[in-house]
């Protein structure tokens, strides 16, 4: 567990490091996806202003939720140390300036998600690998041979496994996406593909939310990945209509 | 749908149900693993208090438990705290204790003294000194209220703030005991 990264008189805190890392992946990604479906670099812009407008949101949901982290630390509401974001102000908004933002420019919502794809893949990277650098979010106790100690004891490395089936998503990705035809498609294929990684993952973690003996974000992870598929299987059909 | 399609989704449909369902958390071992999550076990800690003793959640087995996690300057800590007193007075001698875990490790010790004594406070304040109390707990956001049965079971978790009491005594009434309401 790495939760602070020492550089000479400067100590980071590895996770906002590794968040903004991700960002920085997915968005130079998201760029290249832009310009091999023809729309150039506006695109990357147009993920940077979403991002940066849904943090913002968030911070100010979680301000009007629970309060400064203290009233004299109006720092507080911008520094990305404060874990503290409301996620639906922060989704909604960010979408909305996406949007806005497409219509500007006349971007297809098709094209644009699918480009979008990788964003989504760079963010659950650095998720994982932020959980494992603070040591949160972590396994089942377990005897395996490449268990972690965590949490006051020896576990699965839970975060570990995510983090390797995101990049292993991302690679299934990359070789699918230029087979898929209709628009819109390539996006719901990264759904379908992280939904996957939470459904095993969440299966190995501790401490997660229940709803009758079930863990919650397996049984929505269940539904996001039948419905991908779904969605998957009637655009492939559709494309094959005369 | 083309017939290769509805396979291949029949097929995941019927592995992930399957994982789905093996991996699910028996209500039995809910019971007995600590998670800061309802259902599950309280994780236990031991604390200094405002006036110097050490308390520990085992010492309160068999008691209802109201955790609340609060600092000095967080406003809707010092809205909410009133209500606790009062049910915490009304209903001590039946079974519930409150406790008032504050954040330390970001506030001043000397506010803490001046806060209690403002709000005449008679439940115990502990001291989460170097934060650890708040992370196993993931507290993210003051005030955070635990709800904890007698079995040491968490029922209820509140993320933020000021609740009132009847919020308060509607969440009590489900976990103090039948005769002890």
């Amino acid at each position: 567990m790495l939760p602070a990264l020492s550089l000479g008189p400067f100590t980071l805190p590895t996770r906002p490091v590794l968040l903004l890392l991700g960002l920085w992946l997915g968005v130079s990604l998201v760029e290249r996806e832009g310009r091999r479906r023809g729309i150039g670099g506006v695109l990357a812009i147009d993920a940077l202003w979403g991002l940066t407008a849904g943090y913002i949101a968030g911070r100010m949901g979680a301000l009007l939720l629970y309060g400064l982290s203290s009233p004299w630390d109006l720092l507080s509401l911008i520094r990305p140390v404060d874990p503290t974001l409301a996620p639906i102000p922060a989704l909604l908004v960010a979408a909305g300036v996406i949007a806005w933002r497409w219509h500007r420019h006349r971007i297809p919502w098709g094209v644009g998600l699918d480009a979008m794809a990788p964003l989504l893949l760079g963010i659950a990277l650095a998720w994982a690998l932020g959980d494992w650098a603070e040591g949160r979010r972590y396994g089942e106790p377990t005897s395996i041979p490449f268990l972690a100690m965590l949490g006051g004891g020896e576990r699965h490395p839970v975060q570990l496994y995510e983090a390797g089936l995101v990049v292993l998503g991302f690679a299934v990705w990359y070789r699918i996406r230029k087979h898929l035809q209709v628009p819109g498609s390539s996006f719901v294929l990264a759904l379908v593909l992280y939904s996957a990684t939470r459904l095993t993952t969440e299966g190995f973690r501790a401490e997660s939310p229940t709803w009758m003996g079930f863990r919650v974000p397996q049984l929505l992870a269940f539904a996001g990945l039948m419905l991908g598929l779904w969605g998957l299987a009637w655009m492939e059909g559709r494309s094959r209509d005369p | 749908m083309p017939k290769s399609w509805a396979l291949g989704i029949a097929l995941i449909a019927l592995v992930g149900g399957a994982w789905l369902i093996g991996s699910r958390v028996r209500e039995a071992g809910l019971a007995v693993r600590e998670a800061p999550q309802p259902g599950y076990r309280a994780p236990g800690f031991s604390l200094r208090t405002l006036d110097g003793e050490s308390l520990s959640l085992s010492d309160l087995q068999g008691r209802t438990v109201v955790l609340n996690f609060w600092a000095t300057w967080c406003p809707p800590c010092r809205a909410e705290m009133p209500a606790f007193q009062r049910l915490y007075a009304r209903y001590a001698d039946r079974g519930l204790t409150v406790i008032g875990v504050n954040a330390t490790l970001g506030d001043d010790l000397a506010a803490v003294f001046a806060f209690r004594q403002q709000y005449h406070l008679t439940f115990p304040i502990l001291l989460d000194e170097t934060g650890q109390v708040n992370r196993r707990y993931r507290v993210t956001a003051l005030p955070t209220t635990f709800f904890i049965d007698s079995r040491g079971i968490i029922r209820d978790v509140v993320v933020g703030g000021p609740l009132s009491e009847a919020a308060i005594e509607a969440r009590l009434s489900e976990i103090l005991p039948a005769g002890n309401r």
